[in-house]
């Protein structure tokens, strides 16, 4: 039996995030009596109290994370989660297996090779607490790929997620798997369709707000000397 | 000219003391009037709400000091954040305040000139920027990564990472760039 910890790292309040999406998708992999499994949303977690969490994965064999890219690296808040992680596992001991890592790293950009310092960033979280960092899924244009889930255009990227984590809980059996390098996912939409699409987006959420679309470029910290 | 330098209230160790009193006596040395903001877990991390581009544009949804910490930002000349480098990233207090300028930035995407995605500016003008990072004992994986967040997708950031005692001259040849002005890297594409 494999203890797996399904991390999810977006600091949104919503259920239904884009990173919880896909790391729903790597739980789907994981069937049967092989895995037990917990899902942890750092977020709830940071703010009740993650002690329990922590317990929890120090004795695990895997974590999957699932994150989006926030200024090109790691979200403020599971930096948090992870450096308070660490700490506690300074204090308590370190893992007591020899867990196994892996990222699930979605970026709002559709171009996913950004998302490889994030992955990178998890590899050293690993190393500082004896983990074996194993490799990171890097999926680009992540909100409107999981917001047009079913849809043709994202078809293919939901086969090659499907596939990785197949990878995943193939690993975490300790089956030999193809390969243990970086995938990427990348949507299939012209960018200019992707930019198209994303600014109307966000006129519409304003026009929602009652602002207008000029509201959009205030400049409320225009420099004043 | 202003000049405002953010640190981690959670890491003040000697290397840092020595780091922060350096910093502030070379951008004295360039006629700054500099302001230090020390950071922790007062300040509560973004939660992707995007408020701050389709409620209140402009201005972070969430009330506590970042709002005065964004202005300050955006009225001033240079902007130095000194960071330890945590897995070869920004700490948590850092990269909070870091997530948290996101109001500075317009929604929409353009393409930049080297074809990567990103969002448009939201003032003709940003300060100059310095990323700094500081710690002991970090690997070179750790030191090569910090350059590459902080580099690879920035254009005209000052960037360097120290261990054990900063050295004057190599800070000094970081701010060095700032020129009589204060924006020496000054440019529209500048962000975090």
């Amino acid at each position: 039996m494999k203890k797996v910890m399904l991390i999810c790292g977006s600091p949104r309040t919503e259920e239904k995030t884009a990173s919880a999406g896909f790391l729903a998708h790597v739980e789907a992999a994981l069937k049967g009596p092989d895995f037990e499994k917990r899902r942890i949303d750092v977020r709830r977690s940071l703010k009740n109290g993650p002690e329990a969490e922590y317990a929890a994965m120090r004795e695990a064999d895997a974590f999957v994370l699932a994150f989006p890219l926030y200024y090109f690296c790691l979200p403020g808040l599971l930096m948090r989660f992870l450096e308070d992680y660490e700490k506690d596992c300074r204090e308590h001991g370190r893992q007591q297996k020899p867990v196994k890592i892996y990222a699930v790293v979605n970026c709002g950009f559709p171009e996913p090779e950004i998302n490889a310092e994030a992955v990178r960033v998890v590899g050293c979280f690993s190393r500082h607490i004896g983990a074996r960092f194993r490799f990171g899924v890097m999926i680009g244009g992540g909100p409107m790929v999981s917001a047009a889930e079913g849809a043709g255009p994202v078809k293919k990227a939901y086969g090659e997620l499907e596939k990785a984590a197949a990878d995943i809980a193939g690993d975490i059996r300790g089956e030999a798997v193809p390969t243990l390098e970086n995938v990427l996912i990348r949507p299939d939409f012209p960018r200019r369709l992707y930019f198209f699409l994303g600014d109307m987006g966000w006129k519409r959420q304003a026009k929602q707000n009652g602002l207008k679309k000029a509201d959009l470029y205030r400049r409320p910290y225009q420099k004043t000397e | 000219m202003k000049a405002l330098i953010v640190t981690d209230e959670d890491c003040r160790t000697d290397g840092y003391r020595a780091l922060g009193r350096l910093t502030a006596e070379l951008l004295a040395e360039k006629g700054f009037e500099t302001q230090v903001r020390e950071v922790g877990r007062g300040l509560r991390p973004c939660m992707g709400c995007f408020g701050c581009w389709v409620k209140t544009p402009g201005e972070c949804v969430i009330r506590d000091g970042m709002a005065e910490l964004d202005r300050r930002y955006m009225n001033s000349d240079a902007v130095v954040f000194l960071s330890p480098v945590v897995f070869g990233q920004f700490s948590a207090n850092i990269k909070d305040v870091i997530d948290r300028t996101l109001p500075n930035m317009l929604p929409f995407f353009y393409q930049r000139p080297d074809g990567s995605t990103m969002h448009p500016p939201r003032y003709q003008k940003y300060p100059a920027l310095f990323l700094i990072g500081y710690g002991e004992g970090l690997d070179p994986e750790e030191i090569r990564l910090f350059r590459d967040i902080t580099e690879k997708h920035r254009f005209g950031v000052g960037v360097e990472v120290y261990q054990g005692a900063a050295d004057k001259a190599k800070v000094k040849a970081l701010f060095d760039a700032l020129g009589a002005g204060g924006d020496a890297r000054n440019g529209k594409e500048q962000s975090l």
